[in-house]
């Protein structure tokens, strides 16, 4: 029995709002706008924040990231007149990490080599950096073409390497990239060939550079084994800038600490940052928590969320205002209406069902149109400003739900009124 | 609260075997005042000083008046549309002077029927769906409800333009579907409010035919009228002035009640 008639009052109320279709347009579109407004905002938000978050889970939430920086100049002058610069991290901090801090899964050094490569006359910028086959592993990025670098490599201290996307898209633009061969030159070492095994997946980070968090941008990258960096190049490292040359020793650029827990990431960090202070007498070294990272970045996309939604809830409410607006109209309008429904048995909840549905129905209507606005409107501006945009599920059930919010919340105000009119007054209202 | 010639139900009960009553009372108004207050001020608009009658079923009834006589308030009461200020209403053996609004929605549903002066069909509806609007408060499925309204505007003569607008209609048809809206519920008792009031005088005899008909099948029907033509339809007629009753006469017999 009541279902039967809640349809009816459904059937009142869709027939009510299309006896009026240019008036319930317009009063839709208040909200169609709304949540236009309210999913554009969010996918620029959910867009601009995803791009960050990428970039932290790349480095990994598990891993603390330990990085050899280069003092800043006015340090100690009698070393710079040596010419010979020496500093970051060294293997006594890495046999300090592996054997003293616990939590500790695995450690993977990095060890930045050369600065170059080139492949027949092309010559490209890169970093050649010597690692261990877990490193990618460790950083959850996966191998596009080829092979990673396998233990069996460092054993024999292979002249095999792993590229980064962007390398292969400058070098090797139209082939394929596996079995060939790119030479790396360095002053103290001489020129070595080197054949390509693996090429890396693209990293995308949708807008922002690349080397953002981490300092390292793996599609430019070249990956060899941590053996044939050693083995093949010295400690000392001799880099021409315009106009002059240094020497310097930085035997590892990075360590990768894997921690077995979440919850032990930044107990650990805090350990490594301990241990190390000991050894070294300068600040040479910088300890990276991406899970830190994670939480500040994940802070402020609240924050970035909240502010953006609510502004263009504003508009939502000025939709909402809308419908109040013409319910308020309609009721007046319809007050006879009104008056004969009750005096042919209708009660006051019928008559408050009959207004609040339709303010639902045209919150409803208004609120499906304004998700696909917005689904349009998110993609128009990632075509034309380039910026990212991402809509989640729950943007769309959120804005949707807010559009039904509002209709039910500035429904109520006009369908109570109605509701609460005189049957005898209203009978008589022309 | 001054008291008016009292019509007391022991010096009715003769009366009332006349018509077609058949001598149950089906609507009984008791000392019934009914007096206006505007909100915030003290002062005080009696409408009805205190009216006993009673309408036995089957009976068919002519409240007649004067504007200001109160017979609108009386048909209000009478319709359930409000409350009197005291006394009490009884309508097929209920009290209904102190039900709340839901329960007053409920019993207009269910046992009265409204017959207004100008019609008061609801414009947007076809004239099939407007017979529907009192079947749809009493939660009737929706083929009971079509069912049913088929077969009251069959009754009017409407049946070829049941998917028409009032507005496409004349006045008279417009009249004979609210009249048919006013029984498709079955109720105990019709009103009607000058029901011919907006129609010219040839078309007014329809629906009084209309009228007669109804009480010839034993519907009970009060109608309100200033027109003493459309009065002597009936055969009673009660009177009012300034909120008495004046007059209550059967018309067939041309007794007098005191």
């Amino acid at each position: 029995m009541f279902s039967g008639l809640a349809i009816e009052t459904i059937r009142i109320g869709v027939k009510s709002i299309r006896l009026h279709k240019l008036r319930s347009f317009l009063t839709a579109l208040g909200i169609i706008c709304g949540v236009g407004a309210v999913i554009c905002m969010l996918s620029i938000s959910e867009g601009a924040s995803e791009a960050e978050m990428i970039l932290i889970r790349l480095l990994g939430t598990q891993n603390v990231i330990v990085r050899s920086i280069r003092p800043q100049g006015g340090g100690d002058v009698a070393e710079e007149q040596a010419y010979l610069l020496d500093y970051g991290l060294n293997r006594t901090d890495l046999a300090i990490i592996e054997n003293t801090i616990p939590h500790i899964q695995r450690v993977v050094p990095l060890r930045e080599v050369a600065y170059e490569v080139s492949f027949g006359p092309k010559r490209f910028p890169v970093k050649v950096v010597g690692t261990l086959p877990t490193f990618f592993k460790t950083i959850h990025v996966n191998i596009a073409q080829g092979r990673a670098i396998q233990p069996i490599d460092n054993e024999k201290i292979a002249k095999v390497c792993v590229i980064g996307d962007e390398i292969r898209a400058q070098l090797f633009a139209y082939q394929d990239p596996i079995g060939r061969s790119i030479t790396v030159s360095t002053y103290a070492s001489g020129t070595i060939p080197f054949k390509i095994v693996g090429v890396l997946e693209r990293i995308e980070t949708a807008g922002t550079p690349p080397t953002g968090i981490g300092g390292r941008n793996l599609n430019n990258d070249v990956f060899i084994p941590l053996s044939t960096a050693e083995k093949r190049y010295g400690d000392l490292q001799y880099k021409r800038t315009s106009g002059s040359r240094e020497i310097f020793r930085c035997i590892y650029s990075d360590f990768y600490v894997q921690v077995d827990e979440l919850s032990n990431v930044i107990p650990v960090s805090e350990m490594v940052n301990q241990a190390l202070t000991h050894g070294h007498t300068k600040s040479d070294y910088t300890v990276k928590v991406p899970y830190e990272r994670l939480k500040i970045a994940e802070n402020e996309k609240r924050r970035r969320r909240i502010i953006l939604g609510a502004i263009a809830g504003i508009s939502l409410i000025v939709g909402g205002i809308g419908i109040m607006n013409i319910m308020l109209a309609t009721v007046t309008e319809r007050t006879q209406e009104i008056g004969i429904r009750r005096a042919l048995g209708a009660k006051r909840r019928h008559i408050t069902m009959q207004f609040l549905i339709e303010s639902l129905i045209l919150s409803t209507v208004g609120g499906m149109i304004g998700v696909i606005v917005g689904s349009v409107g998110a993609h128009l501006i990632t075509d034309l400003a380039g910026w990212p945009t991402i809509i989640h599920l729950w943007t769309i059930l959120v804005s949707f739900g807010l559009a039904l919010a509002v209709g039910l919340f500035f429904g109520i105000y006009p369908a109570s009124a109605a509701a609460r009119l005189d049957p005898i007054e209203a009978l008589r209202h022309t | 609260m001054s008291h008016q010639p009292k019509t007391s139900a022991h010096r009715q009960t003769p009366i009332a075997q006349t018509a077609s009553g058949n001598g149950r009372v089906l609507a009984g108004l008791a000392d019934i005042v009914k007096i206006y207050t505007i909100p915030g001020s003290p002062v005080e608009i009696p409408a009805i000083r205190g009216v006993s009658i009673e309408v036995k079923e089957g009976e068919y009834v002519a409240i007649c008046g004067h504007s200001g006589s109160g017979k609108s308030t009386l048909l209000n009461l009478l319709g359930c549309l409000d409350h009197p200020t005291s006394g009490r209403y009884t309508l097929g053996g209920l009290d209904v002077s102190k039900l709340d609004d839901n329960a007053l929605s409920e019993i207009r549903s269910q046992r009265l029927g409204f017959v207004f002066q100008s019609f008061n069909l609801i414009p947007q509806l076809t004239l099939l769906e407007n017979l529907e609007v009192p079947l749809i408060y009493q939660g009737i499925s929706p083929i009971l409800r079509r069912q049913r309204a088929l077969e009251f505007i069959e009754r009017v003569e409407l049946s070829d333009r049941i998917n028409h607008r009032p507005m496409e209609l004349s006045g008279g048809q417009q009249q004979r579907v609210a009249i048919a809206r006013a029984m498709v519920n079955d109720p105990l008792l019709i009103l009607a409010d000058e029901p011919t009031g907006n129609l010219d005088t040839a078309t007014g005899e329809i629906i009084l035919k209309l009228f007669d008909q109804l009480h010839n099948e034993g519907k009970t029907i009060i109608l309100i009228t200033h027109e003493r033509s459309v009065a002597e339809h009936c055969r009673r007629i009660i009177t009012l002035r300034d909120g008495y009753v004046i007059e209550d006469i059967d018309t067939r017999s041309n007794t007098s009640k005191p």
